[in-house]
């Protein structure tokens, strides 16, 4: 009996899952897309156009229709390799678009994603290197105290803001230098350092993320990433959408004023979103870190290119998913997926940095195409409306016809 | 005929609603045109087409005899229409010149010149003596000189055709007075004006002729001198309403609450906004706190509710001390409080109804089990509040307040605060906004709670509403309790008296 509610719970979650209505909300960001490739491709064609002509020389002539192929192909360019490389970058960038966008939707703006990531990834490090522990408590520790440390990180800039008024923006800002230096002075402080190639040391096996051998997770690369990634996603969703957490939380972001009328705590609310979103990006620092071959290169121009640009892709992957959990897996998957694009361009004579041409574009329009959209759904919408006016109308005239007669 | 403006046949339609159907609505040049109906009948969206906000689905808007169409509101500006909305549009941290000036400054090398347009505004306001500091930031100002400030936004951009969407709800009696005046003299210049109002006693007084809608359909336009308020009120409700209200005599108990010595000290303008207020409020009477808007009543409240701290002083709950608990042990001790402003605390306007009717009890557990929202109560409760309160709107109880009419939304927390069933209720203007069907409900079930035992403190700026409700008056001036006095012996004169300082009475502390 309880299996049988259970089970038409889940079929209505389903269905609900696939109603229309549900996916309106994506369409800003659909347009946005479209523009972007589009005006990706018509720039290929620009420098193609540009070197046919000769106006720049070159030895390996870009190759138009090649090039695009491969930048649409994505992920699907060499079969399951692409396809597993795609999923293993996009797993940080959807856990850092998802304390973003979680941020954003309580309110709050979360620039010191960056700096979380830095510090969970230093903190997963330091457990790697420091302690000692056979192999599924070893990285599983590791990835809790990277989560713990960033979520404190977060807390900090929270708690400037609730008890001393400090906007979150300049405190997120400050905390994205503080993180650096302290990454420096921790590693190096603790003999954590390849004093030749000046990047930290080689985590041990035991404190690496797992990968599977089965399907996809048998491929070079890949690991568990994406799955933490997908169940992060689902337990964001239902705080937001199911929780009474969820329910303050967006309630203080609307309006701190109602909420504290209400008998919210604001300060604690304010406080716990950030650690909560800390918490997030530390999960990405920690995943993108627990990789082999993946180091912490201590130079400040490194830090900022390699780890803390995942936080502020974060940002474009927020604002791309419209600050859903959902929209954040999606975006991440796709912001992955045209990079992938976008390295196998080179094939073609095209530079890899196209994708991020193409990203830039896209985020420009997302923030106006919001816009664009009410404009094109309120016309849809009256003109429906007006159907629907017409047809009632006309229902009301035979009735007092009838009447009449 | 010399129609200045005709919107024929207006029909606008949000998701399945109608909230103008055909509407046929006239002004002559020179008019004041009255338009009224109930909350969500559809007078501020007819406006707001007008004004070039929404776009009508059907009909069409005529210009002195000719079709035109007013897509934004520099259409409408341009056509010399203005409006003063229900809910203002101002920017806070801007001076009452720069509001005004707004979407049209003038500019010299890239940098704005204000001198003019100050000087523009100083002669405007000697002409139709509409006092407002032009250096001031609207967040200081009162909201009746944030209105002065709309209106003057208007005539600075030479309108005539003034549009007032409930400019009357929000004001002091006195300004109420002022600003009929006011409209009198735009009248004698030969602009023509629409005022939407819930006060009939307002379009008695100022209007020629009255249109009235009733759930999005134009129900009639009358000249004002050929009807009485009654007829008025029940082509508006469809029915007969009585402006009496019925009270039993008042069977008062024991006390709820007590105020010792409360008083809050303003440091940046250095003097005291609450001085030394005691009172107590019984179970069983309705306790009206009269006084002109800005006397402290606003910030006693709030230091009673929490929402501000007090310099000094002690508050009780049946004889507990409560002055340091939290708004939210308050709360479940059981005061209710309607805020003076709906939108700042009453509601969090992107919520939808459902959402914002549990907001100070979604953490209970007939809301909520392990932390998880128990989404089926939460609606049920909702449609249970919905059709018991009234109220109207879009989508029910997953409408977005932000999209429901003002009235509608003031009866969502009114109907909140209620169902908490609180001891203590706080009501701060709780008819502000209301149609007369409503306020008569309302007052109604104010009363109800009085005679379940509940005690009552009504703090309101219309005497009307305090004198017919109160058992017990108190008269704030200044930051003072300046008189105690029994509804049945006192009169409007001697609480106006009161009010306006020129006279202090002897209170009887009865703690
Ligand atoms: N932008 C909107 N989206 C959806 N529904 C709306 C919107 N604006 C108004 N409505 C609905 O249209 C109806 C009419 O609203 P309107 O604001 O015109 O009422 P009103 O006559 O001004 O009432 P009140 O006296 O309460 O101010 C209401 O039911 C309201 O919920
Ligand atoms: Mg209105």
């Amino acid at each position: 009996m309880k299996f049988k509610n259970f089970a038409a719970k889940v079929w209505q979650s389903i269905k609900n899952l696939f109603k229309p209505s549900r996916y309106q909300a994506a369409v800003p960001s659909l347009i946005s897309i479209g523009f972007g490739i589009v005006f990706g491709i018509l720039t290929m064609f620009v420098i193609w156009l540009l070197a046919v002509l000769g106006v720049f020389k070159t030895n390996n002539m870009p190759e138009f229709f090649y090039g695009v192929g491969v930048l649409l192909a994505g992920a699907f360019n060499e079969g399951m390799d692409s396809i597993a490389d795609m999923l293993f970058a996009a797993a940080p960038l959807i856990l850092a678009g998802l304390s973003v966008g979680f941020a954003f939707k309580t309110g709050l703006f979360n620039i010191g994603a960056p700096g979380q990531i830095v510090i969970g990834g230093l903190t997963a490090i330091t457990i790697g290197l420091k302690v000692s522990l056979p192999a599924p408590w070893h990285w599983m520790l590791a990835l809790l105290c990277g989560v713990l440390a960033a979520g404190i990180w977060g807390l900090i800039i929270g708690a400037l803001k609730a008890l001393l008024n400090v906007h979150e923006v300049v405190a997120s800002i400050m905390m994205n230098y503080i993180s650096i230096y302290t990454a420096f002075l921790i590693i190096k402080g603790n003999g954590m350092v390849n004093t030749q190639t000046s990047q930290t040391l080689q985590l041990p096996a035991s404190a690496l993320l797992p990968h599977g051998e089965v399907a996809l997770f048998a491929y070079y690369d890949m690991n568990i990433g994406i799955i933490i990634a997908i169940l992060a996603v689902i337990v964001m969703y239902i705080i937001l959408h199911k929780t009474t957490l969820g329910y303050q939380l967006k309630a203080v972001g609307f309006n701190k004023e109602a909420s504290k009328y209400a008998g919210m705590n604001t300060k604690r609310n304010i406080m716990v979103s950030m650690a909560i979103s800390g918490m997030l990006a530390g999960l990405a620092g920690a995943i993108l870190i627990m990789v082999s071959g993946k180091y912490f290169q201590l130079t400040k121009e490194a830090m900022m290119a390699e780890i803390m640009s995942v936080g502020f892709d974060g940002i474009s992957v927020a604002l791309l998913g419209l600050s859903q959990p959902i929209g954040a897996l999606f975006a991440g998957l796709f912001l992955a997926y045209i990079r992938q694009g976008g390295y196998y361009l080179n094939l073609a004579n095209y530079m890899a940095e196209m994708a991020d041409v193409i990203t830039a574009v896209i985020i420009y329009f997302s923030a106006l195409s919001t816009a664009l959209y009410a404009i094109v759904k309120n016309r849809k919408i009256k003109l429906e409306a007006l159907k629907k006016l017409r047809i009632s109308r006309r229902k009301e005239k035979t009735q007092d016809g009838g009447e009449n007669v | 005929m010399d129609y200045i403006i005709e919107m024929l046949n207006i029909s606008k339609i949000f998701g399945t609603l109608r909230a103008n159907d055909d509407i046929t609505f006239q002004l002559k040049k020179g008019e004041v045109h009255a338009l009224v109906g109930e909350n969500g009948a559809g007078k501020s969206t007819l406006m707001s087409i007008l004004f070039g906000l929404y776009q009508p689905d059907a009909g069409e808007i005529r210009y002195k005899g000719e079709v035109v169409k007013i897509h934004n509101p520099n259409d409408a500006n341009r056509l010399k229409i203005g409006m003063v909305h229900q809910h203002f549009k101002l920017v806070d941290v801007f001076t009452v010149t720069e509001n005004i000036i707004l979407g049209m400054e003038e500019t010299k090398n890239g940098f704005l010149t204000l001198e003019n347009s100050r000087n523009r505004i100083l002669e405007l306001r000697e002409q139709y003596k509409l006092f407002v500091d032009p250096d001031a930031y609207i967040k200081d100002i009162t909201v009746g000189m944030q209105q002065r400030v709309e209106i003057l936004k208007m005539l600075y951009r030479d309108a005539d055709i003034l549009i007032f969407d409930e400019p009357t709800a929000v004001l002091t009696p006195q300004e109420i007075d002022e600003l009929m005046h006011t409209i009198k003299n735009f009248k004698k210049e030969g602009k023509s004006i629409v005022i939407i109002t819930h006060k009939l006693a307002e379009v008695m007084a100022v209007a020629d002729r009255c249109t009235v809608l009733r759930k999005g359909k134009g129900i009639g336009t009358v000249e004002v001198k050929d009807v009485t308020v009654d007829t008025l009120a029940e082509m508006m409700v469809g029915r007969k309403v009585s402006f009496e209200i019925d009270k039993k005599p008042a069977n008062i108990k024991d006390e709820i609450f007590r105020a010792e010595n409360i008083s809050v000290f303003n440091n940046e303008k250095n003097k005291h906004e609450v001085h030394d207020v005691s009172f107590q409020v019984k179970s069983g009477e309705i306790v009206g706190i009269a006084g002109i808007e800005g006397n402290g009543q606003t910030e006693l409240v709030n230091v009673i509710t929490g929402l501000k701290n007090m310099t000094s002083g002690k508050l009780f709950f049946h004889q507990k001390e409560i002055t340091k608990n939290s708004i939210r042990q308050k709360l479940e001790l059981g005061i209710g409080h309607i805020p003076e402003d709906r939108h700042k605390h009453g509601l969090v306007l992107d919520f939808n109804l459902a959402e914002n009717l549990i907001l100070q009890s979604y953490y209970l557990p007939k809301f909520q089990k392990r932390g998880f929202l128990k989404k089926n109560e939460i609606y049920q409760y909702a449609n249970q509040l919905i059709s018991r309160f009234d109220i109207r709107s879009g989508a029910g109880s997953a409408s977005i307040t932000r999209s429901m009419s003002g009235g509608n939304q003031q009866k969502a927390i009114i109907a909140r605060e209620i169902s908490r069933n609180p001891e203590l209720m706080i009501a701060v203007q709780p008819t502000r906004g209301l149609d007369i069907g409503a306020i008569e409900y309302i007052h109604n079930k104010i009363i109800e709670e009085r005679d379940n035992g509940k005690g009552v403190l009504l703090i309101s700026l219309e005497l009307d509403e305090i004198l017919n409700l109160s058992d017990r008056i108190l008269v704030m001036f200044e930051g003072e309790i300046v008189a105690e006095l029994d509804p049945k012996k006192t009169s409007f004169q001697e609480i106006g008296l009161y009010m306006s300082g020129s006279k202090k009475g002897v209170i009887a502390h009865e703690v």
